[in-house]
This record gives structure tokens, sequence and C-alpha cells, in this order.
């Protein structure tokens, strides 16, 4: 098995600015403009805030009174008026040139905890500074086809306030200017409600600038793919399940107190200089120390089985992913973790920490599937013959057990 | 290393949003200086507290709060005696305004309370400047929509991370915030510190832009003519200055006559055809009391009869087309509000346009123009056809005199009001002073009345003298009786006044006329300016033909002539900085407060025409300069010749050159300001590298440059400098590395 990333670019986390998407179609700045008319980019909206109605309300009751009366004076209100509309328009439009922005989300998303993702931003201006913008995030569940397919067609109302119930939303405030030439991050911190796949979206990038009278948003093109690992949930280990030890202790694929040499690392202040490794360090010319194996524990291997007719009900395969989990976490903390594993997918040893974020990534996009119940699969977990081996099934209609060697050792 | 500016905090941005919202206020209060509502004692005292509230913002956290809760209730109940007292609607408004405007400028505000502080700014401004429509009210605009602007910036900026309630909860008011508690010192400072300068220079152009902009739009926005007066000022009045109302008491014109300021303007589309400077008539005053002379309630009736709602009005008799007498040709009046509702008229007159539809009260027999009321704001009228004559055509007046002395005046003829103008002094010693004063004059014998006003004019002179005031000897007699029997020194309203009560005690006909006389040409615009102390009363006396003939019995006005405008206006001519900044003030009347859709097209007109012929020159130009090069490549070419031309083209292309570096060079210097740290030694050897690696790299040789290396590179060309590893390091790897690819 490969570990990959649990964020799964679509764009890459480059730069992206004013006017990204208009240049996918090559055009020329005026065509742009003259297209952009016609066929207004996704996104961009321009709202009238309370000010602006208030400035609106204002110029047309000069307005009226300026023709009613054909005073000079209240047209000359009314020319500054408008005069000042047009400035926040110029204003606001190059506040908003030359900005660039990225979205940079941290890497382990998990149900139920708080998640930071950082937008960055950059202005590209020589000397005038951006003030005042906004970044409209979303984060988007994306609901998996097989299961969408399964459920009846619902009212259009019902599917929208789905759809809706699947979004969160959140903005941050740029509430100092932003330097020319400068960049600066600002962060969102959102709690993700399930997990499964998710689509994290810069919606829009906005400003009141400068007078409020118009808030204009900016579509971006900026999304980015998340996992959402299952939440940590709370269990109970049975004590009395009997698990088998190795004899002579097995040798753990993690750096510990042991007596068997597990790697050469560089040397950091602190190190004792008893576990300098002068030979190695004298033939590479730099400082290396020696790392020992942990010592040997009884070790588990987990295996889930998402079989479709097994779990049935889906709040508890929802408690079966959560559940193997935090087991897995927990016994890869305490360094009992040898193996990992989901029915019909391959089998992996659990050595370094992303082995284990690859399960995790696993159990996110985990759906019950219907595997055949002819032997081949269970076949090629029976043949390992794993020592240990934790396996899930159902207890009741909420709980569901964790069976040592085929004897209860945990529930949830 | 370039320092980092600070940026501003919450807390110090609320601070100068309370300063902004505080200079604001003052400005919107400060236009209620213009408008005459007895309001000036308010404003002193708002201007006070909203001073003390923006140097001490922690002040209004001080006040108990039974009176903020108080304050709201008692503006309302103020406001509500303020209208069962006072006559008139609009001044109780503007004084409420005002009140409110204080009381949101002192009180701590949120977003909803600082709209509607610029609401009532810009209301009162607004106000004061359609009511006064003065060049000072041009400033304060300009002045209040900068603060307004920085405001509302100010505003956004917080509204964006102050995610708060928009009002202000009662018990807020009673602390003090966070942002109050600091010293303006401190904040001053760390704003210079937070301040690019460029960007304030910037936002200044833009500003400057902005006015352009709206002087662009304002002659641009269509304007249709709906023929509706202004609603404003039918709830406000104004007085006039003394002198130029109904009734003129004796000696009640002294201030007048002192005043310098500007009454009224004129302009003139062919000022130099004026031979004489006018006199410009305001009002007719025909009836004498002990006190003064005053207009009879009679001629009051008359006007009031003849009043119309109207935009232009045709003097009887006068011509449609062209009048070879007129002079002056297009006449164009901006009087000062405050001077009179009676509009000054020059003579006969063929067509008088207002700039709106306006109610006029009217007597052509006498050339009385008035307005219904007082104006608030400066009145623009246009004379057309105009004639300066001396005398008043009135077959009116004529008539009931005949009847008067024949007899044959019935008691209830409804012009016999008209005789007022015959009416002196009554009395037994007033009588016997002024037939002992008439025979002196006239000698004993009964004379025509321009022999006898002549007669009359000189024995005036002889005995007083001109002077800027006057006092009168105690007596029995009337006031002016008094006088006339003294030999006090007196100015132009007692000259007038005695030589009207002797005319009609001789038995003609006379009247009293004020006005003004006299004026300055602007040398920078070539205007007339008229000052208040240009106000003049002269006499009118009928000749007994149907006229009321003009004579001036003030020493040092020629009576019944006039002096050349060529000596008048070489004496005039004002070339002062009061008379260039009179410019100003004529140029906002003309342009801005008088611009209408004539104006709009006549513009549209000029500009079209400049166009056409600049085009037609330009063509002109481009036609004349191919000729003469085409017949200069025709002459005859020679070694010498080419040579020249030779010499001549490198020398151009040389120059050529050279502008090109040095703008060159200038445009990098620019840049160089505007990016400093394109110009760090560090980062520029970093970027010479990093191009020695693309030529290598165009070689082929690329995969010499370790990508350690290149990402060193790239760190001291781009990246932040606390993040740079050694450069003289990098740099000599990089030397190295090159060395290897060769």
């Amino acid at each position: 098995m490969t570990a990959h990333s649990s964020a799964l670019p679509i764009v890459a986390a480059e730069w992206e600015g004013t006017g990204g998407a208009a240049a996918e179609l090559k055009m020329s700045r005026g065509q742009r403009l003259v297209w952009s008319l016609v066929f207004p980019v996704k996104g961009h909206r321009v709202a009238v805030t309370l000010p602006g109605v208030f400035l609106i309300g204002l110029a047309l009751g000069i307005g009226t009174a300026a023709y009613n009366t054909a005073s000079n004076i209240l047209f000359l209100t009314l020319s500054l008026l408008l005069a000042c509309l047009l400035l926040s328009g110029l204003l606001s439009w190059m506040n908003m040139r030359g900005v660039h922005w990225r979205l940079r989300p941290t890497r382990s998303w998990r149900a139920g905890h708080d998640t930071a993702v950082a937008v960055e931003a950059l202005n590209t201006k020589s000397w005038l500074p951006s003030y005042g913008l906004f970044f409209d995030l979303r984060v988007r569940a994306l609901t998996d086809a097989t299961t969408a397919d399964a459920q009846p067609v619902p009212k259009v109302r019902e599917a929208l306030a789905a759809a809706e119930r699947a979004v969160q939303r959140g903005r941050v405030n740029l509430s100092g200017r932003l330097e020319p030439n400068g960049t600066t991050a600002l962060e969102w911190v959102h709690q993700p409600q399930q997990r499964g796949v998710a689509m994290l979206e810069l919606a829009a990038v906005g400003s009141l600038f400068p007078f409020g009278f118009l808030r204009k948003s900016i579509g971006t093109a900026l999304r980015q793919r998340v996992l959402v690992w299952p939440a940590q949930i709370d269990y109970q280990w049975h004590v009395s399940a009997p698990a088998t030890i190795g004899a002579s202790g097995r040798r753990t694929a993690h750096a510990g107190g042991g007596d068997d040499l597990f790697a050469l690392r560089k040397y950091q202040v602190g190190d004792s200089h008893r576990l300098v490794h002068w030979k190695a360090s004298a033939r590479l010319g730099r400082l290396l120390v020696r790392q020992f194996a942990a010592e040997t524990h009884a070790g588990f291997s987990l295996l889930v089985d998402p079989a479709a007719e097994v779990w049935t009900r889906p709040e508890q395969f929802e408690v079966l992913c959560s559940f193997a989990g935090t087991l897995a976490e927990d016994l890869f903390a305490s360094g009992r973790l040898r193996g990992v594993g989901i029915a019909g997918e391959p089998w992996c040893e659990t050595r370094r920490l992303r082995d284990l974020e690859a399960f995790l990534d696993q159990l996110a996009s985990l759906r019950p599937t219907a595997l055949p119940r002819d032997g081949n699969a269970g076949a090629s977990r029976g043949e390992r013959a794993e020592p240990n081996l934790i396996t899930f099934a159902p207890e009741g209609p909420r709980t569901v057990g964790a069976y040592l060697n085929g004897h209860r050792a945990a529930s949830a | 290393m370039a320092t980092v500016r600070p940026q501003l905090s919450l807390d110090e941005l609320r601070r100068f949003k309370w300063l902004l919202g505080g200079a604001l206020a003052l400005v919107s209060v400060w236009t209620v200086f213009f408008l005459d509502v007895e309001a000036l004692g308010l404003v002193a005292v708002a201007s006070a507290v909203i001073v003390a509230a923006i140097a001490r913002p922690q002040w209004p956290a001080r006040v108990p709060a039974l009176l903020w809760r108080l304050a709201v209730p008692a503006i309302i109940a103020g406001v509500a005696a303020d209208f069962y007292f006072s006559a008139e609607t609009l001044p109780v408004l503007i004084r409420l305004a005002v009140l409110l405007v204080t009381y949101r400028a002192v009180a701590y505000r949120r977003k909803r309370e600082d709209l509607q502080l610029i609401v009532l700014g810009l209301f009162l401004v607004v106000v004061a400047g359609v009511l006064t429509v003065s060049l000072e009210f041009a400033l304060l605009l300009l002045v209040f929509t900068a603060c307004a602007l920085g405001f509302l910036f100010t505003v956004t900026m917080i509204d964006l991370v102050d995610t708060g309630p928009g009002v202000m909860r009662p018990e807020e008011l009673r602390e003090v915030p966070a942002w109050a508690k600091g010293d303006w010192a401190t904040a001053i400072r760390q704003l210079r510190r937070a301040i690019d300068w460029r960007v304030v220079g910037f936002a200044s152009v833009l500003f400057v832009g902005v006015v352009g902009v709206s002087a662009l739009l304002f002659m641009l926005i269509p304007r249709f003519e709906i023929g509706s007066s202004f609603f404003l000022d039918k709830y406000i009045t104004r007085k006039s200055r003394t002198g130029f109302t109904e009734q003129v008491r004796f000696g009640d014109v002294t201030e007048l006559v002192r005043d310098e300021s500007v009454a009224l303007r004129v302009d003139l589309t062919e000022a130099a055809s004026l031979p004489e400077l006018p006199y410009f008539r305001l009002i007719v005053l025909d009836e004498y009391t002990p006190t003064g002379f005053r207009m009879s309630a009679g001629l009051k009736n008359d006007l009031l009869r003849a009043q119309r709602f109207t935009q232009t009005l045709r003097e009887r008799g006068a011509g449609h087309g062209p009048n070879p007498a007129s002079v002056g040709g297009q006449w164009t009046f901006y009087v000062e509000p405050g001077v009179s509702r009676f509009l000054p008229l020059p003579g006969k007159f063929a067509t008088l346009r207002l700039r709106e539809t306006t109610p006029v009260q009217m007597s052509m027999s006498n050339r009385l123009v008035a307005l219904r009321s007082e104006p608030m704001a400066m009145t623009a009228f246009q004379l057309d056809g105009v004639e300066l004559l001396s005398d008043v055509a009135d077959a009116g007046f004529e008539r009931v005199w005949q009847a008067q002395r024949d007899g044959t005046l019935r008691a209830t003829d409804p012009a016999r009001h008209l005789l007022a103008s015959t009416e002196g002094p009554l009395g037994d010693a007033n009588e016997t002073a002024l037939r002992r004063m008439v025979a002196e004059i006239a000698g004993g014998a009964t004379l025509p009345a321009a022999e006898f006003v002549a007669r009359a004019t000189a024995w005036l002179q002889t005995r007083h003298a001109y002077a800027l005031s006057a006092s009168i000897p105690r007596g029995e007699a009337d006031d002016i009786v008094r006088w006339l029997e003294s030999n006090e020194p007196a100015f132009c309203e007692y000259f007038a006044s005695g030589l009207v009560v002797l005319c009609r005690a001789a038995g003609h006909p006379a009247r009293v006329v004020a006005g003004f006389r006299g004026g300055a040409l602007n040398a920078f615009e070539n205007y007339i300016m008229v000052r208040n102390s240009d106000a003049h009363a002269w006499v009118e006396v009928f000749d007994g033909n149907g006229r009321w003939v003009r004579t001036d019995p003030t020493p040092g006005n020629a009576a019944l002539g006039s002096r050349a405008l060529e000596t008048e206006v070489a004496r005039a001519g004002d070339r002062s900085w009061t008379a260039r900044m009179d410019t100003l003030r004529v140029f906002w009347y003309r342009r801005v407060v008088n611009f209408d859709t004539r104006q709009q097209v006549e513009l549209a007109d000029s500009v079209k025409s400049y166009a056409t012929s600049a085009g037609e020159a330009i063509r002109a130009r481009l036609g004349r300069l191919g000729e003469r090069l085409k017949a200069w490549l025709a002459g005859p070419w020679d070694l010498a010749r080419a040579g020249r031309v030779a010499t001549g083209a490198l020398l151009v292309a040389a120059l050529g050159w050279a502008l090109a570096r040095v703008a060159l060079l200038a445009w990098r210097r620019w840049q160089g300001w505007l990016a400093p740290v394109a110009l760090d030694p560090v980062r520029r050897e970093a970027g010479r590298w990093l191009r020695q690696r693309q030529v290598n790299a165009r070689d082929g040789n690329a995969a010499s440059w370790p990508d350690v290396l290149v990402l060193d590179l790239q760190r001291l060309r781009y990246g932040r400098r606390e993040t740079w590893p050694n450069p003289r390091a990098i740099f000599q790897q990089a030397k190295r590395v090159r060395r290897q690819a060769k």
C-alpha cells in the first residue's frame, strides 16, 4: 500500500489573484472587460450595504429636489455624491488589483475537532497598500455517488436544505492593511462535522473598501480537496481478552530504549556523547548518533470489514470508523500496532506514522461495500494468519464491538 | 533594512473616527453662520461642546446617565416649544438639526449613529447652501465631503472587525471606552508613524480628481425646465438692509454708507458701450412722515395688485427687436442676499428675466420690480435692451395731478393715493419755515419745476456740506425742516429729503428714490462691483409734462447729468486683492449658481466649435508643413547640403538616444524608489547569479547547479532578510559552480 497525502490538491497551492479566471480565456484586457459585462464571472457580486442604501436614497432625494427646484446647489451636491460613488468604485478596483491569495489547510482534518485553514494574501502593488479585505471560505462535503443514488429523490426545497447543511461557511477579515509587496496569513478555524471527502473552497475575496457603500466580491476558482478523518471516540477495553505476546520479543519499528540498533541520525544539541557513532561520524564528516529500537510489546493488527450486509445502520458504521481509527491511533501511540487492513484492500504494516495516516485516510472515505463473501477476500486475510487480529462487529443497534482473536476485547 | 510601518489598532481607529466625526459635525454646524436664523448663540455653544468632546473623549462618560436619557426628550420638548413660539418653520428645523448633530457628535457612537451624524450634517450643509448660494458654501461642502469620506473610510475599517451591535446600548454611554483613555499626542505620533505620505498625497490627488469629476458631472447632468420654484424659501424670511425697505428713517443709513462689502455685481456683455455709471433704482419713497419717507400704502397696493408668477417681464413700450438706444448689451445682476426685495434697475429695459419662475410684484409707471419676499439667497436676473434714461413716464400721475389742480378730482378716485407725492410737512412751524425758504430760493416768483430744482439744489449745496454723519438742531419743526434751516452737514438722504420737501412746498410733486450710484469696475473680470457704501438717495421731480425727472442734490453728484464712464472707470478700475477674490465669487455665480440649460447648450456649442476649429487648424498646419517639406525636398541637392542634413539627422538621433537613456535612468530610479528592496546589493548580486544559471541552462549545463544552491540564491533574491543564509558563502559557491560549468 502506498501512503498518500490527506490533502488532495486539485489546484496546486499557487497564488491566485484578481482576473485569474478571465485570464484563462486568453483575451485582451478590453475584450475581457466587455466579456465580463456580458457574462459575469461566477461569484463576482456587488451588493449594496446599509451606507450604500443611505447614499442611494440621499442621491435620489437630492436629485428629485434638484430637478423639482432647478437649484444648482442641489445639482452640485448631486454631482459630488455621484463623483464620490465613482471614486468608491475606482478605489475598490485599485484595492483589489494586484492582490493574490492561496489556501494553506492543515494536513490532518478530523471530524469534531477544530481545524485551522490559513489564507495567505499577497499584495504585488509597488506602493499602494490594500485595505479591508475579507475572504469567504466554504467547506462542502462531497457526497458519495453510490449512497446518493440509493436515496429517494427528495423535493427541491429539501434537496437545497440538505445541500446547505452539508456546507460550512466562514469568513476571515483582514483588519489592517496589506502592505505593498507584502504578505499576510489569516487563519480560519472551523470544525468539520463528518468524516469523508470535503472540498475546501475560497468562495470569494471581497472588500467594503473604501467607504462601505458596496460589498464587492470576486469569485475565485481556488479549491482544495481534503479528507476528514473519523472523529475520535471513547471505548472500553476488556482486559480479559487473551493476547499472544512474542516469546523473545519482537523488534518494533519505533525508536525507543531497547538494545537493538535501530538507526543513525544527526547529532542534536542535548544528545549524550556516549551515543555518538564515531566511526560513522568520521566517515561522513558530521556527527551521527545511534538510535535503539523500542522494546517488544504484544502487537496487534486491525482488520475492518465494511460489508454492507453486516453494517446495515449508517450511524453504527460511523461508530465503526471512529472506533477503528481511535483504536489504531492508541495502539500506534503505545507502539503496539503492527498492521492494519480493510477487507478487500491490501494489508499494510504500520512502521511509520504515515502508514497510520494512510489507514485513517482510508477510513475517511470508507463506505459499506457489498463484498463477495466467497472466501477470496477472507482468504487473503486468513493466509496472513496475523496473531492478535482485532476485528469489529455490531453489538446491538448502536454499539460496535472489537474482537481480539475472536474474543470480545473492547466496545464503543 | 527598511523600517516596518506600524498598523493602527482598533482603538486608535476608533479614536480617529471620533475626531473625524467631530470635525464633520463642526463643519456642518458652522454652515448655519451663513443663515439668518437666530441660531448664532446656539452654534457657538454647540461648537464649544463639540470641541471639548473632541479634545477630551472621556468626558461624555462623566455625564450623568439621567442627562443622557433626558437629552432626546428635552430636545423634542424644546423644539416643540420653538415651533409654538416661532413664526417660521425652517429656522426651527435648522435649530433642531444643530441640536441633534451636537448630541450625536458628543455621544459615543456605533455604525448606525455614525450614519445618522453624516445625514444630519449633510442636511445642514445642503440647506445652508441652497438658502444662501454663497461661495463659502462651496468651500464648506468640500471640507465636509473630505471629512465625510475619511469618516466613512474609518467606519468601514472598524466595521470589518467590530461585529458588535449596530447601535450603542444606554449602559455603554456611562463607561469610558478603552479608545478614549489615551491622549491625543500619543495617538497623533502613532498616526504619523503609520501613515505613508505617498498614499496621503495620492489620496489628495484623488480628491482633487473627485472635485474635477463632480464639476464635469455638474455640467453634463441633463436639466429640464420644470418651472417650479424652490420650496424652502417659503419657510423662512430675511430682513433687508436698512435703507432699502419701504420705510427709511432719517439717519438709519449711517451704517450702510460705511459698509464696504459688495451689495451687487453687474455683468455686462458690452461694458465698453456704457457711457456713464448708472443710477440703480431700487425703491420709490413717496409719502412724507415726520421721521422720514416711506412708500405709500397706495403704491404698495399697486405693487400687490400687479403681482404675478412669472420668469420674464417686458416693460410696456419697449420694442422686441434690437433697440439702437440700448447700452451694455445683456446686463446680468447678482444681488447679494439681504440687500432688498426690490430689484435694482438702471433704466428702461426691454426684457427682465429671472432665474426661475417666481412671484414678482411690479409697477411699471414707477419702474419698480420687487420679489414677493426678501430673498434668502443671491438673486440673479438679466436685463435686455437697457436705456439709461433719467426720467420715468407716468401718465397716471399726470391725470390725477391735473385733476387735483383743476379741482375735478373725485374723493373716490382710486388713483388719489398718488397725491402722496405732493404732501409735505404739516403744521404752522413747518409751513412757515418752508414758505420762507422757498421764497428765498425762488425770489418770490413761481418757477417751473426744472428751474426751481436747479436753484434749490444750489441753495442746499451752498448751506450744507457733505458728511457721513448728520446732526439736527433742536426745535419745534420736523427733523428735515430743522436741518434745512441749519447749516449742518449731512449725507445724501438729507439732501434728497430736503429737496423733496422744498419742491413740494413750492408746489412741485417730488419723491425720494433709493438705490445705488457708482461702483467699481473689476479689472480682472470686467464687471461692475457695487458696494453697500455706494448706496444713494436722490430725487425725482414731476416736470408737469407726465414725467418724473431725476435730480441729485447731494454735493459731488452732477444734477441730471452724468460723468463720462471712461474717467470713472479709469479711476475706479479695481486691481486689489479684494477684487481678485471677488472674481472667484462672480465665477461661482456665473458658472455654478446661474448655470442653466441655455449655458449648457452654449457650452456644448463652444466645445464643438473649438474642436472643429482646432481640427481645421491642425489640418491646415499639417498641410502647410507638407507643402514646405515637399518644396524643401524638391530643392537642388549638393554634397554640402546632404552633409548638413546627415549631420542634423545624426544630432537628432544622438539627442533622442540621450533623452531615452535619461528617461530610462529616471524610470529605474522611480522603480527603485517604489521598491527599494530591488536596490539591495545582495539581492542584485543574487539576481545576477540566477541569470547566470539561466544562461547555463540554455547551454545545457543547468544540472551543474545544485538545487540547494538555487534555492539559497532565490531566497537571497526574493526572501525575507531574516531567512537569508550567509550571502558571501552562497556567492562563492555559485562562483565555483560557474567555473565548473565552464
